[in-house]
């Protein structure tokens, strides 16, 4: 069989998408046609190292498995051995968990922006967007006390208290935080060149969002409304409002403003919990942990979370020992980067291949969890 | 969307009287659970996807059980909270199966990689393809 | 010049890089290019040996009769939280 066109292969830089990831297409006409895309094998941990190890041994290497959504995975381990031990978590450690998910929230949004600026040239937002993601960054190191790495969302509750003093530089840096919002506004989304850029690229149709179960931000922005955190409340999320705004399509600009609008709802939410946190210095139940060991009792649980891109799944399988059966995570990066991947960058010009990678916020890592 | 208990009850009714299998209901652990024989499982999964609103496949897994493997799909409804585990096995000796890709088509992923880790070929599924069927055997070299 | 440094701090919202007595900057880079290791506190330990049996990496060893955390260590502080006897404190310098 000849091929009527060569074979292009495009590896985006890592400003765009977070990891390695290598495209091959062919051009008919100025049009992309047949791409087929490689994702690089930056997987560190997957779900089968986790469920090789003692449940104890694997609380360390959970937090490894995503840079973006480590505290999802911290939060799936510990809240489905806590289903299937029926442990009851302290008031307080629901609080600093749902503080921690939210600042990881925070993260992944200013992370996200600066893939998009890294897309565009945009210098100014990709240097504001990179300082402010650092900045949240240390602050969370802040909060553990430890490295950014370390675990603080363990079985049974949270690894350490937090200081008063720590909620007050908290209580500071939202309110920066906040106040910078305003100039993201001015800088990007009342930016007439960046609308114009933006607008009508990358666009996913609300039959493509249902079909290929899309979830989180992309499929928001497509009117397709669905939060774990809204429909399945876990943790403190069933005291808290969430709001919910309309978009029109899931172009490149709907999806980074709907990113934007949840970012001011994680901000309302941490407030909340400084506001409301409990006077308690129980941050542990250390039920089910002895001698040094953590038993699980028999079941299967299927626990659901909403990550930074969507819905973030773990089926686990216990037998009553220390090991697991079986452990299996899902990131809701998989559903995007199969066939609609494709699809979309298909559809779309060479000039926005990088803007619609960037715009579905890949996390190669977590693709083949 | 609430976690109302009796849907799960019809729910688990529904899938008993139409393929005959026990549908356990879980309300501590919030799931329905259903070992499910392989000829019955497509259809299963097309009733719970037409009647039920079942239309995700959140998670597709495949682990090795002695001398079977065991398929695991997880499907959500918007309409009811609770989950449906749907489990069924093949014999290791014949490791041939039927795609779900038309009801849900994120399932060609999933497949693919069952197919690059077990070799399970899944009947309709265009990337499970037999090697022998991609490369058949002849006597001299192929025209291109 | 400590105090040009915060002042600097709250204008230009810069983190003023300190130096202690010692030279010791540790607390000056990320925590996970620190050099502090955990370690036991021998008045407070009971031998129990959990800590090596939560350690993910096998970073505790027993050396006559002490257990000590070794360079191997990824700092996840399983060992400091689930110790019953709180007798592994974060730092090095703390527990000698």
């Amino acid at each position: 069989m000849n091929r009527r066109y060569p074979r292009f292969y495009y590896t985006p830089s890592r400003e765009i998408v977070n990891g390695n990831v290598q495209i091959d297409y062919e051009i008919e006409n100025g049009r992309i046609t047949n791409p087929f895309v490689y994702f690089g094998y930056d997987r560190v941990i997957s779900s089968a190292d986790i469920g090789k190890r003692k449940y104890v041994e694997a609380i360390p290497l959970v937090s490894r498995m995503s840079f973006a959504d480590k505290h999802t995975c911290e939060e799936l381990f510990a809240s489905s051995v806590e289903e299937l031990n029926s442990t009851e978590v302290p008031l307080l450690a629901k609080h600093l968990r749902v503080l921690i998910l939210e600042l990881s929230r925070i993260s992944a949004f200013f992370l996200n922006v600066f893939n998009i600026s890294s897309a565009l040239k945009f210098s100014m937002a990709k240097s504001w967007s990179l300082s402010d993601m650092k900045r949240v960054q240390k602050l969370i190191v802040e909060i553990k006390g430890s490295e950014f790495y370390s675990p603080f969302i363990i079985p049974g509750g949270v690894r350490c208290n937090v200081l008063s003093k720590t909620m007050g530089l908290v209580e500071r840096e939202i309110g920066l935080l906040e106040s910078k919002l305003n100039d993201y506004d001015s800088l990007l989304f009342q930016n007439e060149l960046f609308r114009i850029r933006t607008s009508g690229v990358g666009e996913i149709t609300k039959r493509e969002i249902t079909e290929f179960g899309v979830t989180g931000p992309s499929a928001r922005a497509g009117n397709v409304s669905f939060d774990v955190r809204r429909r399945l409340p876990y943790e403190i999320y069933n005291e808290i409002k969430l709001d919910a705004a309309a978009y029109s399509f899931s172009n490149v600009y709907d999806r980074v403003l709907c990113r934007r609008n949840e970012i001011a709802d994680s901000i309302r939410i941490i407030r909340y919990i400084l506001s409301n946190i409990p006077h308690e210095t129980e941050f542990i139940n250390r039920e089910g942990y002895s001698s040094g060991l953590l038993k699980v009792r028999e079941g299967t649980v299927f626990r659901r979370i909403e990550g930074v891109n969507g819905e973030f799944v773990c089926l686990m399988s216990s037998d009553g020992s220390e090991r697991p059966v079986n452990v299996k995570f899902r990131s809701p990066v998989y559903h995007i980067a199969g066939e609609l991947l494709s699809k979309l960058i298909g559809r779309n010009s060479i000039d926005d291949i990088d803007l619609v990678l960037a715009s579905v916020f890949l996390i190669p890592m977590e693709v083949n969890l | 969307m609430t976690g109302r208990y009796y849907e799960a009850g019809f729910l688990s009714h529904d899938i008993k009287m139409v393929i005959g299998a026990e549908a356990d209901y879980n309300q501590s652990l919030k799931k329905i659970s259903v070992n499910v024989r392989k000829e019955s499982l497509t259809f299963l999964l097309d009733f719970l996807f037409t009647k039920w609103g079942f239309n995700y496949l959140l998670l597709m897994q495949c682990r090795e059980e002695g001398d079977k493997y065991r398929i695991t799909y997880v499907l959500s409804s918007r309409k009811i909270s609770v989950p449906v585990i749907a489990e069924t096995f093949l014999l290791k000796s014949v490791p041939v199966f039927t795609t779900v890709g038309m009801i849900f088509r994120c399932a060609y992923g999933y497949e693919r990689e069952i197919y690059s880790k077990f070799g399970i070929v899944f009947e309709g599924n265009p990337d499970t393809v037999s090697y022998y069927v991609k490369n058949p055997l002849t006597g001299g070299e192929s025209d291109e | 010049m400590i105090r040009l440094g915060r002042l600097l701090e709250t204008l230009l919202q810069i983190k003023y890089v300190a130096r202690d007595k010692e030279g010791d900057t540790s607390h000056a880079k990320y925590p996970q290019h620190s050099d502090a290791l955990p370690a036991v506190i021998d008045s407070k330990c009971t031998s129990c040996g959990d800590c090596v049996r939560i350690c993910s990496v096998n970073a505790v060893e027993e050396v006559e009769g002490r257990y000590i955390i070794s360079g191997r260590c990824i700092r996840c502080m399983m060992c400091e939280v689930l110790c019953p006897e709180a007798a592994i404190s974060p730092k090095k310098n703390e527990g000698e």
